[in-house]
């Protein structure tokens, strides 16, 4: 292998990041421009890793592989049979501690019901971690325009937001003032309501009249305070909000209920994002060509200040110093060693236990990570294929860490792909189906967010939907996308005549026809979560169950913090001659947009 | 581009950048005015002219240089290619001048001009403009414009209203788009609907429109402003009507005369029962209507009776100028040679039989009216004068000398006299069902929002004028005993008031238009206002006079004068009055107190001049001098443009310094027959003042209570 590989000059860097996931990338740009030299590594032939969005056939390659991606190394690591021993900088000697990569994926199922060739197969790009929008007023956008990563950058914004009701399918969140004065689903009363609502909320966020207990109680019991009917609350907290858990039925725990503080947050947030840009309708933004774009934007940026990008090289083991247990350094595929005094890792690398620095909690953790661990790694032992005398099995005892997956939920998404819109005026749109809305025993809050041929994300007169839901149960994850993907399309065997016969698809045969379903896919995704202590090895994250990037920005922030005491994330003083460039960038709203 | 800083003009230049500019812009000035002044209009001095107005496109003159410039060229040329290619020159200069300002008048109206030529393609305008209104979607320039070239090109009306609902739907904070929307209703309504239902149809869901908008932002006025524009049409009376006369309708006058001829009429029909009042020339009937006519004349309205004499009679505008007012008099002459006692006399009015009164609208007045009444001659010559120059006692303001009236219910002969003026001719539009329906539905509408928006305003005021327009449709302005809402109103109007002190003189204006409308709506309510007064003074003719006193009321507006035809005593002292606007129509007023209010000016009392028989006037202790009218800069009557006072008007001997308020004097007084005037306790009456009045008044026997001589 060493052959095939030019060595990387230098070998010693300040930061080593493996994989381009969003938070790695992130982290590269921050470090760079921050003046640290940054080597950033990706296993696999293009950007984004968790992140990366497919064309159809490499989606459905990664599908049938379980999750792997390509050029990933399996979850057992080829160990150099030399053992020569190999010093650090330094002169502290070395010891090389394999890396194992695990699967994050499971549950696979591709069913494509249409007959017919979908179209070429590079016209789509597929998400891998669909659905997820940028709020126009959210952190995101502020980094990408801080860090000028929004340069490389063309959005769409979501047109229309719906919100699924049993017994009138889809209907329009009135979720701004002109959506609250078009709609004609809400009475007059209804209305008025709901825009005081929406005025004391932005009040009480600037005045901060809120009390902490107020604060501190439930989001949904607020609501109730305000007299809202109870339509206006489903829509509120779960289009708007974006609650993943049924906040009104049954007794909640404490880590699933949305409290009133985090509430207003989000509120305010939605509704300063609708009109922040004078071209973009509602408050959400995708990128054109999907969501890998943003972790390449953020690598370009982090290029622009010095980063070494090396794609296609799987990371094989890590270097610590045998007598002070302290990583060192990396070694790659080609055989070379890097040296780095910090390193941050994607969330596919098990870190072996002595590193990872939330060993520690994981123990305490849920006895529900086990569970998954165990599934995952027998489901792992089926990709491993064809044993190899030179390989050494995971579960061998030391120095792999016995509980590698910090798994800290499930997500289950689907990928779908119809032949007309779900709405015939638009073509971007999200959907919501609040919790008991499309099962009684669905508990948690499903979102789809359709895009059509104007963000490149399929070919023209076809429309891909995404659905996720977060699940504690695979097989009602399951139960549940399936029941929302056959509310909204229908199958291409469903003949017309067959729907005729039934009565209650009168009213949607007024609407007109619903779209049919061409290919689907069914996943589930852990999410794991961010090490709590990032020095010197940052551990990112999985992709999580919330729709937007709010949760991501803020553990990216903490792990910079970790990583680099007193540092700023993106300071605007960094961005030196530039600075007029980059804040005329930031006034012409219209170039964000397109 | 509501809401935003403007930005600074200079764009960060430093001032030697500033000044360069400068220089450039004056020398290409100077360029220009020299062409222009030696008619040099060849491709260069176009283009030079063009340059300036991209950089300011406020020079007026440039643009006017163009025109010229382009009707040479229409003179010369005669290929209709070169000038469509000069044209869209133009139009592209245009273009250039609105992205420097997009307010800019001069280009618009330019960009019209060239526009209407004829060459142009209109549909190019159109999508510009979708453009304009899409970065500004409140820029009445171009919703101006749009309305324009729509009209040249012949747009369906219902496109245009689908296009405003487009921009209403993306932000309804826009006046400009809900404007379009009233022009382009009124519009359809006028020309396409002749069927009512097909107007009642298309404004219930202009009301549910509008509804959307008030409920989601109840404070947002442009969609009251629009509610109110609805209002507006769905209660609209189609043209003037004939609101009141006098003598009313089935009254019954009874005429006594003096040894001198004077003519005493008893009017029986008045809230006092009877009320008596000295002719000397003949008997005024009065003929009030809804909004300003005119065309008021003797083939308009037709009086006929034994009484009349050969000759027309002569109607007069009661208004200080032009031929337009509500009240119109004429005099019926009573030559006591025709009269014999004990006879009956009927005089029956015919309004616009024939076509011709027309409102300042230009709406006809459609609805012929009949009216009559009686005269019964009593007796002759038993009345003995005591009235005229014989009098040595002023007439005595004083409350003490007031009494609250005794009415004997008994005497009111007919006790709806007053209610039932009863001029309902046959013409009179019925109260349609849907507009019941639709003043009920928005009253609770309004309620509603009341009941989560306690303190809003628009919907308080909207509340009040729909309760107003209810009343006034149930009842219309002859049943007044209907007026169900009066209290409600003036509640609401008081709660205005304080929430929404920066317009409180604007509610107080409406609470004393309600006011007035309730005091003299009914025998009921007026009654605590009348009076009787024991004096002795220069009117009395040695009886017990009738008053009405409406004083100590915070009135700030008159109203409802058109209920106040019969009144010849008047009290409205003591309250707020700025303005007597209206007070003319009372063609029998003899004595008005209007002491203690806060006139301004003389001109103020403008009004009088048309109350020819006013006798005592009393504007003691108002703000008359404290604030003098400058007649150069507001159309008030003055010396410059009322044609109704002629040179021979003024005091010629007037000095310098007291040119205005001699001018004033002469617009309030001139040709009135005062006998007694008060006017202690303004900031006018000194010396001079005092003197002028007294040339211009050569009638005055009192001034402030001493005899004049």
């Amino acid at each position: 292998m060493a052959d095939d590989f030019p060595d990387i000059e230098p070998t010693t860097f300040d930061t080593i990041v493996i994989g381009t996931g969003l938070q790695e990338s992130i982290l590269a740009a921050a470090a760079a421009s921050a003046g640290h030299t940054v080597l950033h590594l990706d296993p696999c032939p293009f950007y984004g890793l968790h992140w990366t969005s497919l064309s159809l056939d490499d989606f459905t390659a990664w599908a049938a592989a379980g999750g792997r991606l390509p050029f990933m190394p399996p979850g057992v690591t080829q160990i150099n049979g030399s053992a020569k021993p190999i010093k650090a900088p330094d002169g502290e000697d070395l010891e090389i501690e394999p890396v194992n990569n695990r699967v994050l994926y499971s549950d696979f199922e591709i069913s494509s019901p249409g007959s017919e060739p979908l179209g070429p197969s590079r016209d789509f790009n597929l998400d891998i971690a669909g659905p997820k929008l940028a709020f126009c007023g959210g952190p995101l956008v502020d980094l990408l325009m801080k860090a000028g990563a929004s340069n490389y950058l063309e959005f769409k914004s979501v047109e229309a937001s719906y919100i699924w009701s049993g017994g009138q399918g889809l209907m329009p969140v009135p979720d701004s003032r002109a959506s609250i004065f078009q709609d004609r689903t809400l009475s007059l009363v209804e209305k008025r309501h709901l825009m005081r609502f929406f005025k004391l909320v932005q009040n009480y966020c600037n005045a901060e009249e809120l009390n902490s207990e107020v604060l501190e109680s439930r989001f949904v019991d607020f609501l109730d305070q305000q007299r809202l009917p109870s339509s206006i609350k489903s829509i509120i907290l779960y289009a708007i909000a974006l609650a993943d858990h049924d906040q009104e039925h049954g007794s909640l725990e404490p880590s699933t209920v949305l409290k009133t503080k985090d509430g207003i947050d989000s509120l305010v947030l939605y509704l300063s994002s609708i009109g922040r840009f004078v071209n973009a309708s509602g408050a959400f933004l995708f990128p054109v060509y999907g969501q890998a774009e943003l972790p390449q934007a953020f690598s370009r940026a982090a290029a622009v200040k010095g980063t070494i990008y090396v794609l296609r090289m799987p990371v094989t083991a890590l270097l610590i110093g045998k007598g002070s247990g302290i990583y060192k350094g990396i070694q790659i595929a080609s055989g070379q060693y890097l040296f780095s005094h910090k390193l941050v890792v994607n969330p596919s690398i098990a870190l072996p236990a002595a590193l990872s620095s939330s060993l520690t909690e994981l123990r305490i953790g849920e006895t529900e990570s086990r569970d998954v661990h165990e599934s995952e790694s027998s489901s792992a032992s089926v990709a491993v294929a064809a044993p190899n005398s030179s390989l050494r099995i995971q579960e061998m005892p030391c120095p792999v860490t016995r509980d590698p997956f910090k798994i800290s939920c499930k997500v289950a998404r689907s990928v779908c792909i119809t032949n007309q819109s779900l709405k015939a005026e638009f073509s971007t749109l999200m959907a919501i189906f609040p919790p008991r809305s499309i099962l009684s025993k669905q508990q948690t809050a499903i979102r789809a967010l359709q895009l059509g041929s104007n963000t490149s994300a399929c070919p023209r007169a076809m429309f891909v939907v995404y659905f996720s839901t977060l699940c504690s149960d695979i097989e009602l994850g399951k139960e549940t996308l399936t029941a929302a993907i056959n509310s909204l399309f229908i199958h291409p065997n469903e003949t017309a005549s067959e729907h005729d016969t039934e009565p209650s698809n009168n009213a949607n045969a007024l609407e007109g026809r619903k779209p049919t379903l061409l290919w689907s896919t069914f996943f589930v995704q852990h999410s794991t979560e961010c090490s709590e202590k990032s020095n010197p090895i940052a551990e990112c994250c999985m992709p999580d169950e919330t729709l937007d990037y709010r949760r991501l920005v803020m553990s990216t922030t903490k792990i910079f913090q970790d990583l680099f005491p007193g540092e700023e994330l993106f300071p605007r003083a960094a961005e030196s001659e530039d600075i007029t460039k980059n804040v005329d960038d930031v006034d012409d709203e219209s170039t964000l947009l397109n | 581009m509501h809401g935003r800083p403007r930005k600074s003009l200079s764009d960060g230049g430093s001032q030697e950048k500033d000044m360069a500019k400068a220089a450039g812009l004056q020398s290409l000035q100077t360029q220009f005015f020299k062409n222009h002044h030696e008619k040099i209009y060849t491709k260069e001095a176009l283009q030079l002219n063009a340059k300036l107005l991209e950089i300011n496109p406020e020079i007026y003159t440039a643009w006017n240089y163009r025109k010229l410039a382009i009707k040479q060229l229409l003179e010369s040329e005669s290929d209709s290619a070169v000038i469509k290619q000069s044209l869209d020159e133009e139009l592209r200069v245009v273009e250039r001048a609105l992205k420097r300002n997009h307010k800019s008048y001069g280009a618009w109206h330019h960009r019209k001009w060239v526009i209407n030529m004829g060459y142009s393609s209109l549909d190019h305008e159109f999508q510009l403009l979708d453009q304009l209104l899409k970065a500004d979607s409140r820029n009445f320039h171009g919703w101006n414009y749009r309305r324009f070239v729509a009209d040249m090109k012949k747009s369906r009306d219902e496109d245009e209203l689908k296009f405003t609902t487009k921009k209403i739907n993306e932000n309804f904070s826009n006046y400009s788009a809900w404007h379009n929307r009233s022009a382009i209703l009124s519009h359809m309504l006028k020309n396409k609907y002749g069927g009512i239902s097909a107007k009642e149809q298309e404004m219930t869901e202009e009301y549910e429109l509008v509804r959307q908008a008030l409920f989601t932002d109840s404070e947002d006025q442009s969609g009251w402003f629009y509610h109110l524009w609805l209002l507006g049409q769905t209660i609209a009376p189609i043209g003037p009507k004939l609101e009141m006369s006098w003598p009313s309708n089935g009254s019954q006058l009874i005429i006594d005369f003096n040894e001198q001829s004077h003519a005493y009429v008893s009017d029986f029909d008045t809230p006092f029962g009877t009320d008596r009042c000295m002719f000397s020339e003949g008997i005024p009937l009065v003929l009030h209507f809804s909004e300003p006519v005119k065309g008021v004349n003797a083939s308009t309205v037709t009086v006929s009776s034994l009484l009349l004499e050969s000759e027309s009679l002569v109607w007069r505008p009661i208004s200080p100028h032009g031929l337009q007012a509500k009240t119109w008099v004429t005099l019926l002459k009573l030559p006591s040679t025709k009269f014999r006692a004990g006879e009956t006399y009927k005089v029956q009015i015919r309004v616009a039989d024939t076509l011709g009164i027309i409102s300042l609208n230009g709406y006809n007045f459609t609805c012929p009216t009949a009216l009559d009444f009686s005269l019964d001659v009593h007796t002759m010559t038993t009345i003995r004068s005591t009235g005229g120059n014989s009098v040595t006692v002023p007439l005595a303001w004083e409350a003490d000398f007031f009494f609250p009236l005794a009415i004997d219910e008994n005497k009111f002969p007919i006790e709806l006299h007053l209610d039932s003026l009863s001029i309902d001719g046959s013409g009179n539009q019925e109260n349609t069902r849907w507009q019941q329906e639709t003043l009920d539905r928005e009253i609770k509408v309004c309620r509603e929002l009341l009941e989560i928006e306690m303190d809003s305003k628009w919907a308080k005021l909207t509340l009040a004028r729909l309760l107003i327009a209810q009343d006034m449709l149930s009842g219309g302005s002859i049943l007044r005993n209907k007026r169900m809402h009066t209290d409600e109103v003036l509640q609401l109007f008081n709660d205005l008031i304080e929430i929404d002190p920066s317009h409180a003189e604007y509610y107080k204006d409406q609470f004393s238009l309600i006011l007035l409308d309730k005091v003299s709506s009914g025998k009921q309510n007026l009654q605590e206002y009348l009076w009787d007064s024991k004096g002795t003074g220069s009117l009395s003719n040695g009886e017990r006079n009738k008053w009405l006193r409406l004083h100590g009321l915070s009135l700030s507006r008159l109203g409802s004068l058109e209920q106040l035809l019969w009144v010849q005593r008047l009290d409205i002292s003591h309250n707020r009055l700025q303005s007597i606007d209206g007070l003319e129509a009372l063609q029998l007023l003899g004595c008005l107190n209007l002491s203690h209010n806060l006139l301004a000016n003389f001109t103020a009392l403008g009004p009088l001049r048309q109350i020819k028989t006013l006798r005592a006037l009393n504007i003691a202790d108002n703000k008359i001098g404290a604030h003098t009218v400058n007649s150069t800069r507001f159309s008030f009557p003055s010396a410059l443009n009322n044609s109704s006072i002629s040179n021979a008007d003024t005091t010629r001997d007037a000095d310098e310094e007291n040119l205005e308020i001699s001018w004033e004097i002469t617009i309030a007084f001139k040709g009135l027959h005062l006998r007694q005037l008060d006017i202690a306790g303004n900031p006018a009456n000194d010396e001079k003042c005092r003197r002028l009045l007294m040339k211009t008044l050569p009638s005055l026997k009192w001034l402030d209570g001493t005899s004049v001589n």
